[in-house]
């Protein structure tokens, strides 16, 4: 957003995180530990924790966010999953047809439990009072999550960055805060902007991974071992792979976030979000190096470390009092959907 | 006024309907009640009726009253003092959170939880479960499987029906170590993508391969990789590996789930080595102990495990998943293990 030109404008409301890493670790370990001697049923009390860690951590106009759902509906929505899973991950381990057969109405039912995902995370938060909604209705839902998916992949990716741009269309222009809705106002020509300099990002780094593999390939005293040069191949293929993570990883989310939370709006507010790729990079890179050598101990410590960057490049630019908001109406989302898009890694975080 | 009992913090009062927040101070004299009062406010509430959240790090505690309105106090001096006052006691598990001796207690927890159920609790929940799957279920997914494998995979076999036969015949013959006769089915397929190999599925159906059928002219020594696949049959191996695998994958994506289930997925495999490894063995024992109860020697079984070996010189991508997984570190566990099978049976020729 480039027009800040009122006059008496209100001073920016700058989000920030007041997490710690050794806060955190704490918090973490203790409640992996309560999941483990129980069997894995604490894990739901452990999950509502961590919300609330992070949503009542992140402030902003001297106010924090808080996360509400009940333990016992996250609890039922994992048994709900983990059945649903260890029958899809049984099925094929016998017979890859008969996985098939389980996958096709767990794909059909996918953007159903998506959007029912998008409802419960959202309907679950709140701000001074007052609770977040997601009112997305289920064609929008099976459009963004099943016939747009499938276009990209006919189109061979070229439709991926339209399809994104309605993905989180589709997200922010059906949220609301209270009584007030949000509005969402990037266009599909930016989504192919950002996408089309990952591209060239990606050209040169293959470019320069084949130069590699080639220098490699004459010079390389382990010529003609075929174990050495697959040794060698998968040395390259993991400088690749991390090359990659560290630069179009970040690019991408920090261009995007960027692009969509300064395109939204909430009633006579703006946001306005400056996240620096190369930042998330060097934060991206650290964490993965220091959660390998830790065998995973560092990942509470990554996880705030990322939160606070994130939440720190954020600001909200009130158009009147933030005092304002009203409560929207109450209604009560069950927790399957959430889980099962957990279990499935499938991330589609605000 | 009595000493102790009196104690305010200052906080935010929200009412649950609007986004207003109201400066306010909280004052409790002792009496079991709380006293809000700000620009707008002037509330009074019996402690009974609010929940007190526990403490998450430098995050505001929030005070909850039974109708939707809220107090946020941020940490501050006089805090512990006004909780105290307020008769709240965190939770066990607030506690243990917020000592790093308990987080420590809590990390060796964990490395002896997963040293010991890597070792010896997955093994056994994976039998206890395998034990109870019904067999006509188990039949089934064998069946299936068959099925996939014929049409993927497998060709009929091309070996002369008169030693096909013949090798079902003694091997039904054959004693079972212990007496108990184990059901199964000896079927054989050529496999040109496969190579040599035979594999057991949980209903007891043992596929051999023409490839495997070809190595040796000796069907003893075929009958010997029989006796190690009814050892898989009999222990349920198969079954066995398809639960230890799901619970290793299903706790490690729970792990590192929050990196990337593609960084999970490595030690998984790896992890499910193991597993695979420890059941030939039990197998190579089960077979050796059948052929010894049938006057045969188990260094048939060593001698066809070293043709295997040797035909296999680069590992080719087998269907049988236990053997995939087993190609990880294939080659000193299978010298180990011919060599286990000779030196079990030293003393005899």
């Amino acid at each position: 957003m480039n027009t800040i030109e009122t006059p008496a404008t209100r001073p920016r409301e700058h989000f920030e995180f007041t997490g710690s890493g050794a806060d955190y670790f704490r918090i973490w370990i203790v409640n992996i530990a309560l999941t483990i001697v129980t069997f894995g049923i604490y894990s739901a009390w452990a999950k509502v924790r961590r919300l609330q860690y992070f949503h009542r951590n992140t402030r902003v106009a001297g106010s924090s966010f808080d996360y509400h759902a009940r333990p016992v509906s996250i609890l039922k929505g994992r048994l709900i999953a983990f059945a649903v899973i260890a029958v899809y991950n049984a099925a094929g381990k016998f017979n890859p047809l008969l996985a098939l057969m389980v996958a096709v109405p767990i794909v059909l039912a996918l953007p159903w439990m998506l959007r029912q995902s998008l409802r419960f995370r959202l309907h679950y938060s709140s701000w001074r009072g007052l609770r977040f909604s997601f009112r997305g209705d289920l064609p929008g839902a099976y459009r963004v999550f099943l016939l747009w998916p499938i276009l990209t992949v006919v189109s061979l990716g070229m439709l991926g960055p339209m399809w994104h741009q309605r993905l989180k269309r589709f997200q922010h222009d059906h949220s609301a805060f209270g009584a007030t809705p949000f509005r969402f106002a990037a266009s599909v020509g930016q989504f192919y902007a950002i996408y089309l300099r990952a591209g060239l990002i990606v050209l040169a780094l293959a470019v320069m991974g084949a130069a590699l593999f080639a220098v490699a390939g004459i010079s390389g005293p382990l010529h003609g071992r075929r174990a050495a040069a697959l040794l060698l191949g998968f040395a390259i293929f993991a400088v690749v792979f991390a090359a990659f993570s560290v630069t179009i990883g970040p690019y991408l989310v920090s261009r995007i976030q960027n692009l969509v939370w300064n395109n939204t709006t909430l009633g006579p507010h703006c946001f306005h979000s400056s996240l620096k790729a190369r930042k998330l990079a060097w934060i991206a890179a650290s964490n993965l190096f220091l959660i390998v050598i830790t065998l995973g101990l560092f990942m509470p410590f990554a996880a705030v470390r990322v939160a606070r960057y994130r939440v720190s490049t954020m600001t909200l630019e009130p158009g009147t009092a933030l005092d304002e908001f009203v409560a929207g109406e109450k209604s009560s989302v069950a927790a399957v959907g959430e889980e099962l898009g957990e279990f499935l890694d499938i991330d589609i975080s605000l | 006024m009595s000493t102790g009992t009196t104690a305010s913090v200052t906080g935010s009062y929200f009412d649950g309907r609007t986004s207003a927040r109201h400066p306010v101070t909280l004052s409790t004299d002792g009496s079991g009640a709380v006293h809000v009062s700000g620009t707008g406010v002037d509330r009074f509430e019996a402690f009974a009726g609010i929940s007190i959240s526990e403490p998450l790090g430098g995050a505001p505690r929030i005070l909850r009253f039974p109708d939707e309105a809220f107090c946020e106090i941020p940490p501050q001096a006089g805090l512990d003092a006004f909780l105290a006052a307020a008769n709240h006691a965190d939770s066990p598990v607030v506690k243990a959170q917020s000592r790093w001796s308990w987080a420590f207690a809590s990390a060796l927890v964990l490395l002896a939880v997963i040293a010991i159920g890597y070792r010896f609790g997955l093994p056994w929940v994976a039998q206890l479960i395998a034990e109870r799957i019904p067999a006509p279920l188990v039949t089934k997914l064998s069946q299936q499987t068959l099925e996939f494998l014929d049409h993927a995979v497998f060709e009929p076999s091309r070996q002369p029906a008169q030693r096909r036969e013949r090798l079902t015949r003694e091997f039904r013959d054959l004693k079972t170590p212990d007496g108990v006769a184990v059901p199964h089915e000896v079927v054989f397929r050529a496999a040109p993508r496969v190579g040599a190999n035979a594999l057991a599925l949980p209903s007891g159906t043992i596929i051999v391969t023409d490839e495997l059928m070809a190595l040796t002219e000796n069907d003893d020594e075929i009958l010997a990789v029989l006796t190690h696949e009814l050892g898989h049959v009999q222990e349920r191996h198969g079954l066995r590996l398809l639960v230890e695998g799901s619970i290793v994958g299903f706790a490690l994506t729970w792990y590192l789930g929050d990196v990337s289930s593609l960084a999970a997925s490595v030690p998984a495999a790896l992890l499910q080595a193991r597993f695979s490894r420890d059941h030939e063995r039990a197998a190579d024992a089960y077979g050796a102990r059948m052929l010894r109860a049938n006057g045969m020697s188990p260094t048939l079984l060593a001698d066809m495990l070293e043709k295997l070996e040797k035909s296999h010189g680069n590992p080719n991508a087998a269907t049988d998943r236990n053997r995939a997984s087993d190609y990880l570190s294939s080659h000193p566990a299978t010298r180990e293990r011919i060599e286990a099978l000779r030196g079990g049976n030293g003393a005899k020729p």
